[in-house]
């Protein structure tokens, strides 16, 4: 396996993804820079996510397991990975064609940056037609792992994902990435699609928002135990 | 002009919780997240109940008239700044007459032992972490809410 300096492996936690999941792929497929792997980890799916998941093969590997949440499915991606760079993305959204082409650019650029951050665009679900970039709102600049290129080695200074949130387990991510003074740079273009619909896993805003706040709160109590 | 007697939280761009007794909030507009100290905790609740901040501040005085003063300009000050932040907006109507009993009976506590109320807003490099493309980023570091000094990429 060519593990130079631009390979990178993709984690796609995927749970009841039958609907989208197939557009994720190909949106990763499709990239200018190619994956070296593609890490599809099925969190305990009842649909048909694996019969989509079927039809690929070469740099595509599937992992299924019980569900235990998005954190859980991530870790477990991670712990398969075995290349320099990581990117997520899930399994009902779209990266742009030259998404990782330029953000690799920009880490040979800029090598003392840890994470790049691009800008993500939501969607509309609901609109017809599959050119999705006409339905795009406004863009969206937030800490989002899908918009994201990471170096590995991030998460050894890190950590994984908190398995103990059910959601906003990238928010906390980010929070302890920014507590340990880890070096982002951001991206001033959309490479990713983030696709609105009613099987969004952040629908239940009071779920959300719950997870959200105790991110911050993690954070918080952090800051205070280490005399910020 | 007429000064607001009853207050409500600005939903839906302010969400809020009580974790391990400790009130946090996030303001999904600014991306500004904050924290309670001190009284600001019970001032919190009772509005969250009532709305009243008046009222509050009137058992509160009551319960401690020595600094009533104190009281009345640091819980009316507290509001003031949850008000700038867009956390509360006036209301026409009250939520309830009467906050609940334990509530009623923390504030008395509070004003005895009286701490003036306090909120902390997280705008540094950490927590500014939602924008929207109005917000302009350093090329590079965390992203913040400045004026736009230049962008990698594009």
């Amino acid at each position: 396996m060519n593990k130079g300096r631009s390979s990178y492996s993709v984690i796609i936690p995927v749970f009841n993804g039958e609907k989208y999941l197939d557009e994720a792929i190909s949106s990763v497929l499709a990239q200018t820079l190619k994956p070296e792997e593609i890490i599809i980890v099925d969190d305990g799916s009842t649909d048909s996510t694996a019969e989509v998941v079927k039809k690929y093969h070469g740099s595509v590997h599937y992992s299924y397991q019980s569900n235990k949440g998005a954190a859980a499915a991530r870790n477990t991606g991670l712990r398969m990975a075995q290349c320099d760079f990581i990117s997520f993305i899930d399994a009902d959204d779209i990266w742009v064609m030259d998404k990782i082409e330029k953000q690799m650019r920009l880490f040979e650029q800029h090598p003392e940056a840890e994470i790049i951050i691009g800008l993500l665009m939501p969607v509309s679900a609901k609109a017809p037609g599959r050119d999705i970039s006409k339905l795009a709102k406004k863009n969206l600049l937030l800490p989002s792992l899908g918009s994201s290129l990471i170096r590995k080695t991030v998460f050894e200074k890190i950590g994984n994902f908190d398995e103990q949130l059910a959601l906003a387990e990238d928010t906390d991510w980010f929070f302890r990435a920014r507590e340990s003074g880890i070096t982002v740079f951001v991206q001033n273009e959309i490479v990713q699609y983030y696709r609105i619909h009613d099987k969004n896993s952040t629908r239940d805003k009071n779920i959300t928002n719950f997870n959200i706040l105790l991110a911050f709160k993690k954070s918080l109590d952090r800051r205070r135990k280490s005399g910020e | 002009m007429n000064t607001p007697t009853l207050f409500k939280v600005n939903e839906p761009s302010v969400i809020y919780e009580t974790i391990d007794g400790e009130t946090v909030l996030m303001n999904l507009d600014t991306g500004c997240f904050f924290n309670l100290e001190n009284s600001a905790e019970i001032v919190w609740q009772y509005i969250l109940e009532t709305g009243n901040v008046k009222k509050a501040i009137r058992i509160m005085t009551a319960a401690n008239r020595k600094i009533r003063e104190i009281i009345t300009s640091s819980v009316s000050e507290f509001v003031t700044l949850m008000v700038s932040e867009k956390l509360l907006v006036a209301s026409d109507s009250v939520a309830a007459s009467d906050g609940l009993p334990e509530t009623e009976e923390k504030l008395k506590a509070f004003a005895l032992k009286f701490s003036p109320p306090k909120m902390n807003k997280h705008t540094d490099k950490t927590f500014a972490l939602f924008f929207s493309a109005s917000y302009f980023v350093k090329e590079k570091g965390w992203p913040e809410s400045i004026e736009n000094t230049g962008l990698i990429g594009a």
